[in-house]
């Protein structure tokens, strides 16, 4: 198994699609803060309500976005491009089992996706706390706020990566991944808000969905119940639909 | 030690109506090169698949190196490289990224084996190039190396002469053919150029519509291919008349072309041609002649099909 995760690692840190992401996503908080910094009305100088911790609560929101359109894109390049490339069949071929494999390939993807899902917000923070200080937030813990909101990154960055992950498991295709991600993401709330009409278990259910969580996850006044909640349910929704991936992975026929 | 190397029992594919392999009984010795003879669509690259677990049979087994269950047959793989249809790259990786990618994901120790293997498939002077930037023939040789990267004792190779060059093929034969007889690798080719396979090969099986339709060693292959002396005259029949009546002999078959391909007399020529002329016959074409890997797989198959 640490062989197969060296190796996964090996090709993510050269996967150019990770890198531009990354790229990207340091770019555009570095630009956000510095807007933010610039933008004064009075054109004199930096304006004096913005905080870090401002900062970081706007791109926790921003996040939400980043979270299911960049990690859809390295999904599509990363696990489906193996199908195009053919290496998938090598690595079928290379004497560890099916569910070994794609255990590994979930776990350096989940961690990938953690990795880029943080860079907005500890940019937009470590910036912002450089240019404007890093304030603070009345009843709030400073540290706590931080270190929840980077734990609840992870978190989400860790379930919509699994369910990305088993998406492009189960389409093979980079297009079709991208595709399907992009449109399952940006109508699932309004599915889910439909269909809660008619069917009160599913209203029930979304309220409890990463879907949903993940839209309030940005609150630095979030209760100690809902924080345990958008821990825990991130965490079984990763493990679950890496499990997911698996099961699709051992019964697929690779052509 | 196993004698075998790899054996199917009745494997059979089906895709949905289309069956794809029919109940093929394969078998490789350990220490020979198998060429892998049929069309396109003959069940070739399913067999390689359903023995490399890309794909799963609807019936029959796999024995790999004498293990048959699952979990054995993928430990079994470990001691296999595989290169099938098309060369199998991160294309944005170098020649020597590549293979560390494999090397890595296989623990094979050591960072100079990739610089050893890159020599062995004459791709050390790549350097920074992608493997997206590589020639056809310069994939297939990186896709060898690959294949080669944890000294695998069973190699599957589906068409690694596609895209070579003629010189490319020429190095690719004199490769396979030193992995074989000096490191004992036993290897499962298939290729399109049967001409090319001829020289390599020492056992073959020819597959047609997905049933195995023989298996036989190159010397067998040598008998079956038969000589014979051409003969083509101007009165057929009445050649035919002269040959059993004067030579005694019922060797020989007119074919549709009204030439006469004599199986018996080759080492007499000489004999022949008296015969006939002595008979007033005009000899119009007459000479030496033999099939080759080509006619004989067409002819196995029904003819009028290519390969």
């Amino acid at each position: 198994m640490l062989n197969l995760l060296r190796s996964e690692w090996y090709k993510l840190l050269r996967n150019r699609s990770f890198w531009l992401l990354l790229s990207l996503l340091f770019v555009s908080a570095a630009s956000y803060v510095l807007l933010n910094y610039f933008d004064d009305p009075n054109d004199g100088g930096a304006l004096s309500g913005t905080t870090g911790l401002d900062m970081l609560t706007a791109a926790l929101g921003g996040n939400n976005y980043i979270i299911k359109i960049g990690l859809s894109v390295l999904a599509g390049f990363y696990i489906s491009g193996e199908y195009a490339t053919g290496t998938i069949k090598r690595a079928v071929a290379s004497g560890y089992s099916r569910a070994m494999y794609i255990t590994a390939k979930m776990i350096v993807f989940i961690f990938g996706s953690m990795l880029a899902a943080l860079v907005f917000p500890v940019v937009n923070l470590a910036l912002g706390a450089m240019l404007f200080g890093l304030g603070e937030i009345q009843g709030v813990s400073e540290t706590g706020f931080i270190l929840k909101s980077f734990a609840l990154t992870l978190a989400f960055a860790a379930a919509f990566g699994a369910v990305t992950g088993a998406i492009a498991t189960l389409l093979t295709d980079s297009g079709k991944t991208i595709g399907f991600a992009f449109v399952f993401y940006f109508f699932a709330d309004g599915l889910y808000v439909m269909a809660g009409r008619h069917l009160p278990f599913i209203k029930t259910l979304y309220e409890h969905s990463i879907f949903n969580l993940i839209n309030h996850y940005a609150d630095p006044k979030m209760s100690a119940a809902r924080f345990a909640e958008s821990l825990y349910v991130p965490a079984l929704v990763a493990i679950a639909f890496a499990a997911v991936a698996v099961a699709v992975f051992i019964r697929k026929e690779i052509k | 030690m196993n004698e075998f190397v790899l054996r199917t029992h009745q494997l059979t594919k089906q895709y949905k109506s289309q069956t794809a392999l029919d109940r093929v009984d394969l078998s490789i010795r350990q220490g020979t090169i198998y060429g892998f003879i049929g069309q396109n669509g003959a069940g070739k690259s399913t067999l390689m698949k359903l023995v490399t677990g890309l794909a799963f049979p609807t019936s029959g087994t796999v024995e790999l190196f004498g293990s048959t269950g699952s979990a054995e047959l993928v430990k079994a793989r470990k001691r296999m490289g595989v290169s099938i249809e098309n060369p199998a790259l991160y294309p944005l990786l170098t020649a020597s990224e590549n293979l560390e990618a494999h090397r890595l994901q296989q623990g094979i120790p050591g960072r100079e084996t990739v610089k050893r293997t890159l020599e062995l498939v004459g791709l050390s002077g790549t350097g920074r190039k992608k493997a997206r930037n590589f020639s056809l023939g310069m994939k297939q040789r990186l896709a060898l190396g690959v294949a080669l990267l944890g000294s695998p004792e069973f190699l599957i190779l589906d068409e690694p002469t596609n895209g070579l060059d003629p010189m490319g093929v020429v190095e690719m034969r004199d490769l396979l053919t030193k992995l074989n007889r000096e490191m004992g690798i036993t290897i499962l080719i298939s290729s399109h150029i049967l001409s090319e396979l001829h020289l390599l090969a020492t056992h073959y099986g020819i597959i047609h519509k997905g049933k195995l339709l023989e298996q036989l060693t190159s010397r067998e292959l040598q008998e079956k291919c038969r000589q014979f002396i051409h003969i083509k005259v101007d009165r057929p029949e009445r050649a035919a008349a002269v040959i059993e009546r004067e030579l005694s002999t019922t060797a020989f078959e007119v074919t549709n072309d009204g030439s006469i391909r004599l199986f018996a007399y080759l080492d007499r020529p000489a004999t022949v041609s008296a015969a006939l002329v002595g008979e007033g016959l005009a000899l119009e074409q007459f000479m030496p002649m033999g099939e080759d890997l080509e006619s004989y797989f067409t002819s196995r198959i029904g003819g009028g099909e290519h390969a």
